[in-house]
């Protein structure tokens, strides 16, 4: 039976009557935020000795540099290279008649200049063989890897495809590799996964080949960052909280355990770091960069430490994050800001590189059955006995 | 069939017409060509009714991009991978095919090759 939507109508008026009450609080809560903002970067080192000091329940941003800056956008260059992955992934289905799981990576190389070029590249891989589809401690303990963590596995391989290709190219022309997410693999630091994993896909995996992008940046002009838009951090505004909290040693423990609301810096909850650059940035400009200093980043991350910096385009406020060894260049830093806007300008909004690699990696509806079709075909072509769930079988036939 | 004259190849045949998909962009056959493909047998004549130029996805839509640029070459410049997501088609109406030495002038027994060059 499809859903009811008619038994929701009534649900969702209600859903955008609260919508409607917040939003006037929340403009409020704004103006105060920008004034509070102001005295900030007023002053910096004060606040600084109370970041480094402070114990807080939320994440709160790492300064670097006067946290008012609004950098205006240097010009693109005339002869450049966008280099952009993503992917998509079929996850475990235990319905089906074979343990695998399937990544596909897509790859958008786009030339600009006077010899404009575009390559469109998709890299599906099947992983199916014991050691490939669990992840295995010298003990013997195993993690199989579906759900949350192939999500893990599959970004880490859009990095490697990126590192791969970069290898492949020409090191005469600036180069701009973008990734899509953030590049902070903070669901492995919540203490879910034991160090067996997090050895596996974060310091022989991710942090590997970003050590590879840093080796290649030796030898061409190469830029590396993450693109997320529409981004609901609030690192920055959490930097408030720490300003506006009365105790000069913030200590939320401490002083207030058990409570959610209520608290002094609770004046500036709910914003978004995205509702703030809003305001305080022009059309093309970008912020201050900042450090993350989530645990997992100050654990593992060592050279490749991620920072970010928010910019401002015609329609949102996109959070753009970078290792710190491009952080520290400032031409870097110039390149990728002023190609992001070139290119949301040419893709309508959204980079054109990422959202043509987010096409060549797209698996949808259709693909998964198609896929299982596939396999189970080959399956028998090969006389091999098929096994499949009742539930499988009941969802497919649908019989009344 | 020679590099020189291949135009096309056939990516959908039917009994009486095929689409033939070209390999650059804009650079059909003019409507009302005669053009022939063959597979090993038999050599197949048709006349191209119809030329289309469209996304390569169904789901996609081409989208105006000139509004501040001066020439349409511009465009394909400033967007590298349109070359990419494009294609041009033609759809051929079968009027005769050659078998051996015969020449016939109705529809051939067999539909023309997947991939066969036109």
């Amino acid at each position: 039976m499809s859903l009811d939507l008619s038994k929701l109508v009534g649900q969702i008026v209600d859903l955008a009557a609260s919508l409607k009450s917040k939003a006037g609080e929340k403009q409020a809560k704004l103006e105060f935020a920008l004034k509070t903002f102001k005295s900030c970067a007023a002053d910096i080192n004060g606040l600084k000795q109370k970041v480094e000091a402070g114990k807080t329940t939320w994440l709160v941003a790492g300064l670097k540099e006067s946290i008012d800056l609004a950098q205006t956008a240097p010009g693109c260059p005339g002869d450049f290279i966008i280099l952009a992955s993503d992917g998509s992934h079929i996850d475990v289905d235990r319905h089906q008649s074979a343990h695998c799981f399937l990544i596909n990576i897509g790859v958008a190389q786009l030339q600009y200049g006077p010899n404009p070029d575009a390559q469109l590249l998709n890299f599906p891989s099947l992983y199916f063989k014991d050691g490939e589809v669990a992840i295995t401690s010298a003990d013997g303990r195993q993690m199989p890897i579906e759900g949350q963590l192939l999500g893990i596995k599959r970004g880490i391989e859009e990095c490697r495809w990126l590192a791969e290709r970069i290898k492949e190219l020409d090191a005469d022309l600036p180069l701009v590799a973008l990734l899509d997410g953030s590049l902070i693999l903070w669901r492995l630091a919540e203490q879910v996964y034991p160090d067996f994993v997090i050895r596996e896909l974060l310091i022989d995996g991710f942090l590997k080949y970003f050590s590879q992008l840093k080796e290649l940046n030796r030898r061409r002009q190469l830029a590396v960052a993450s693109y997320i838009s529409f981004p609901r951090s609030t690192e920055v505004v959490n930097l408030l909280r720490l300003a506006i909290c009365p105790h000069q040693q913030v200590d939320c423990d401490r002083y207030c355990s058990g409570k959610f609301e209520g608290r002094e810096c609770d004046v500036v909850g709910g914003l978004l770091d995205r509702d703030l650059f809003a305001r305080l940035l022009a059309p093309g400009q970008r912020s201050a960069l900042f450090s993350s200093r989530s645990s997992v980043v100050v654990k593992y991350y060592g050279a490749n430490e991620i920072n970010f910096f928010y910019v401002r385009l015609d329609g949102e406020v996109a959070r753009v994050e970078v290792p710190l060894w491009v952080a520290e260049n400032e031409k870097l830093v110039e390149l990728i800001h002023s190609t992001i806007l070139d290119q949301c300008r040419r893709g309508l909004g959204y980079p054109v590189a990422l959202s043509e690699a987010h096409e060549q990696a797209v698996v949808n509806a259709a693909d998964r059955e198609q896929f299982w079709e596939l396999v189970n075909q080959i399956l028998v072509e090969d006389g091999i006995f098929l096994e499949s769930s009742a539930k499988s079988e009941s969802k497919r036939a649908r019989w009344i | 069939m020679d590099k020189v004259s291949k135009i096309g190849e056939v990516v959908e045949a039917g009994s009486a017409e095929f689409i033939a998909q070209c390999y650059k962009l804009n650079q059909a056959p003019p409507l009302g060509s005669l053009v022939k493909t063959q597979d090993k047998l038999i050599e197949i004549y048709g006349v191209v009714y119809n030329v289309e130029t469209h996304s390569l996805e169904p789901g996609r839509r081409v989208v105006a991009r000139g509004e501040n640029l001066e020439a349409e070459e511009e465009i394909f410049a400033a967007n590298p991978q349109l070359s990419r997501l494009l294609t041009t088609d033609f759809r051929v109406l079968i009027v005769g095919h050659v078998e051996g030495k015969s020449w016939h002038h109705y529809l051939p027994p067999k539909s023309a090759s997947i991939h066969s060059f036109v």
